[in-house]
């Protein structure tokens, strides 16, 4: 019992990233709609950009400008990388959902074992 | 206002509190805007939030009556401004040579990324509601 | 750095920069920009190749920042020669096209990019610069894809995105794994970091995840589902499928190196990817037999090259390794040369099945000629440049089986193209008519075929002359090599004449069969699985 509290008093959000990530993984393994796939694989890029960011994390570090001593900054680089990667993140997502439309209006379906049996070859 | 043809099941409550809350969030996405430099925020989080109040209009009033076009082509302004900015200023080493001017170059980067931020997501949101069917392709 | 003629992040940013001024030109003042424009950029990659090779390598920290913290673009001697020909290529290529009638201005701009997203990869040093080039690339290639937005382009792209797009997550979590380990993100620095790590096993799940994503950009054995979609589409235009069979699937194989050399002092993968590599090119060429349609014949065969190049980067033995690497020149060539001619065939004949163009020497000699140059330099015919290539390759190799498999490999390769290339003979249907003349196709194919017979002739000059290493290529012009070929060309027209044409049934079942998106993630998930299992197992 004592250990069991001990481990759950322990997780940070970093575990809490690679479950979702996992979870995202597992989603995009098992869902027949389309819609849900892409909505799989979004959670699986932010859960891989919210591990990224919670590196160096200490309780209690300063924003990284002047003014604050340099032991107490925080680590400027996983926020400042991890902005490109969020934009990249959103369009590449805004791109599938796009596609997504064209298909399903060509189509007429939004099922992935369907859809390949109307291709045209 | 009332149409002849609005769907039966407009919800008056959503109507309400959204209209309530909208100057909230156009006051929120300008704060993140706005204070950048020394929070967590920015150009590009501040611009998503304001384009979530297109979302809302939408999702209160769901009638093409928005012009898209124009609204792209201010965005265009915006990207064009936010290129020349650091090529005038940065690049040709204004800043490097009067220090005291960095803070009001942050803060015109910030509010320039943020507004074309959030009319090109706003352009976008517009286009996925109201999609016509394949056929037609927009100029970049 | 000092003796440049362009910098070098100015030479990844050029081509975009060069592109954005199409939007500002009418048409007929932007096609004379773009060119001057692409051959400026090749001369600037011909002057950093000579730089590097005569000289030593070219490191740069961008805006001067000191070397742990700043973004590093590194032109070494693997890299340099793979920039010029990708320069090369995309010169060549927009040539090749300038008569075509969809290059309008977003397509150029949507190439340039594509070259300067290329251009992001082979130069790169540190980790999260590799990451943001590759998802510029695939969004690119993926409008590049559906451009024309035909039958099923718009599937194929969404196929493409998809897949790229879980490995692009796996790649971040890759990284914040190797940031959290060492505390850099610059590739030499993790070596040296990585030397000295108290534990090297934690170093195996981040070796898994990045060299997962790299292995589905490589195009390997079982997450090539998207290449032949991507490269043999009826909507992409040739120009595009040459470029991404010829560079963009090397960019893959390039990371494949890079990152196998930065993790060297804790993991050594050689003999999973050698056979990796080599099931890579077995069901490559199984499945290029199988198909109807030229381009995907040329796209699935392409999987089975760098299938064998990834074999001959990853047999340990130093010839086999140069080998490998003049094989990614080779294969550009002629695989780029064979889309081109392809593009322009389907185009004059309207049709895309192998078995009703005919005749292709009578009505179109050149471009005939250009392709039977490209089948031959693919197969490895003496006196062409793939036989030098292959013979590098077979020298490094010890052990019967090895030696065994590269002669299955061949076999299949001229199974293939001995399928193919009964399009060039016999004649042309009656209502054919005649194609224009362009002097600019018959001038870059007669060029293509140039190169292709003369780095044959002259091969181990031009391994000498490209990477350093003199090695000696006598025995690929001996008599007892022209003969093997002989033989196995023999064997190929008879199995294909009684063998191939008679199961016509199972080749239109495996054709036919067509991987869902959720087994492709779980392919994907094995292959991590196994890249898991087998890294914490041969760590001793």
């Amino acid at each position: 019992m004592e250990a069991l509290e001990y481990f759950f008093r322990q997780l940070s959000i970093s575990d809490l990233a690679v479950v979702l990530f996992f979870i995202g993984l597992y989603g995009a393994m098992t869902q027949r709609s389309i819609i849900k796939t892409i909505m799989s694989i979004g959670i699986m890029d932010v859960a891989a950009i919210t591990f990224f960011m919670m590196s160096n994390f200490e309780q209690g570090a300063r924003s990284p400008v002047t003014g604050t001593p340099p032991e107490q900054m925080a680590d400027p680089v996983p926020q400042a990388l991890m902005i490109t990667a969020i934009v990249i993140g959103v369009s590449v997502v805004a791109m599938c959902l796009a596609m997504y439309m064209r298909v399903v209006f060509r189509y007429g379906t939004a099922d992935w074992n369907i859809l390949i049996r109307r291709l045209e070859d | 206002m009332k149409h002849e043809n609005d769907l039966p099941e407009q919800s008056l409550i959503l109507e309400v509190v959204i209209g309530f809350l909208y100057p909230f969030m156009l006051l929120l996405g300008f704060f993140i805007i706005v204070n950048g430099h020394h929070t967590p925020g920015g150009g590009f989080q501040g611009g998503s939030v304001l384009a979530a109040l297109f979302i809302a209009r939408y999702v209160i009033f769901p009638y093409n009556t928005m012009d898209s076009e124009k609204m792209h082509a201010f965005q265009r302004i915006f990207l064009a401004l936010i290129l020349l900015t650091p090529m005038l200023l940065l690049f040709t080493g204004f800043i490097t040579r009067n220090p005291e001017f960095r803070s009001v170059y942050l803060l015109i980067m910030n509010i320039l990324i943020g507004l074309q931020v959030g009319l090109e997501l706003g352009v976008a949101i517009l286009r996925f509601a109201f999609f016509e069917g394949v056929g037609k392709t927009w100029k970049l | 750095m000092e003796n440049l003629l362009v910098p070098l992040h100015m030479l990844v940013l050029l081509p975009v920069g060069i592109g954005a001024l199409t939007f500002f030109l009418p048409r007929k003042a932007y096609q004379a920009v773009m060119l001057l424009g692409s051959l400026f950029v090749t001369a600037a990659a011909v002057q950093l190749f000579i730089t590097v090779r005569w000289g030593s390598e070219i490191i740069q920290f961008v805006a001067g920042w000191p070397e742990v913290v700043a973004i590093k673009l590194v032109a070494d001697g693997i890299s340099a020669p793979l920039v010029l020909l990708a320069a090369v290529f995309f010169t060549s290529a927009y040539i090749f096209s300038t008569r075509a009638g969809h290059m309008d201005k977003t397509f150029v701009f949507l190439f340039l990019m594509l070259e300067s997203a290329l251009f992001g990869i082979f130069l790169s040093g540190d980790l999260f610069n590799i990451y943001v080039v590759m998802e510029l690339s695939m969004i690119t290639i993926a409008i590049l894809i559906m451009y024309k937005q035909e039958k099923q382009s718009v599937y194929d792209a969404m196929l493409y995105i998809l897949m790229n797009f879980i490995a692009m997550a796996f790649m971040v979590m890759g990284i914040a794994y190797m940031y959290r380990l060492t505390g850099v993100l610059d590739l030499m620095v993790i070596e040296q970091r990585l030397a000295e790590l108290p534990d090297p096993r934690a170093a195996v799940l981040p070796y898994s995840m990045i060299f997962t994503a790299v292995a589905v950009k490589a195009a390997m054995l079982p997450l090539f589902s998207w290449l032949p979609r991507a490269h043999g589409a009826p909507s992409a235009p040739s120009i595009v499928s040459a470029v991404l069979s010829g560079i963009q699937v090397k960019a893959g194989v390039y990371l494949l190196v890079r990152l196998s050399i930065v993790f060297s002092p804790v993991i050594d993968a050689q003999m999973l990817f050698l056979v990796l590599g080599f099931l890579t090119s077995v069901a490559g060429f199984l499945l290029a037999i199988a198909q109807k349609d030229i381009k995907l014949i040329l796209a699935y065969h392409t999987i089975s090259q760098v299938g064998l190049i990834i074999m001959g980067l990853n047999l340990g033995s130093d010839v086999a390794f140069w080998g490998g690497m003049y094989h990614i020149i080779n294969h550009a060539l002629f695989k780029g040369l064979l889309f081109l001619t392809a593009g322009v065939i389907i185009d004059t004949y309207g049709v895309r099945s192998v078995k009703e163009i005919r005749g292709v020497f009578r009505s179109m000699p050149v471009i005939g000629i250009a392709a039977l140059a490209g089948v031959l330099g693919i197969t490895g015919a003496p006196f062409f440049n793939g036989s030098i290539s292959k013979y590098f390759i077979q020298e490094g190799i010890q052990g019967n089986w090895a030696e065994a498999g590269l002669y299955l490999i061949n076999f299949g390769t001229i199974l293939s193209f001995v399928k193919y290339s009964t399009i060039l003979f016999g004649s042309p249907p009656r209502h054919l008519q005649k194609p224009r003349k362009d002097p600019f196709i018959t001038v870059i194919s007669l060029a293509f075929g140039a190169a292709i017979f003369s780095g044959g002739i002259f091969g181990s000059q031009a391994v000498s002359l490209v990477f350093g290493p003199q090695y000696s290529a006598a025995g690929a012009m001996g008599i007892e090599k022209i003969s093997i070929f002989a033989a196995t060309l023999a064997l190929g027209v008879l199995v294909y004449r009684y063998g191939v044409l008679r199961i016509e049934g199972v080749l239109s079942g495996v054709r036919n069969f067509k991987y869902n998106f959720n087994q492709i993630t779980v392919l994907i998930s094995l292959f991590f699985v196994l890249l898991l299992g087998y890294s914490y197992i041969t760590m001793g």
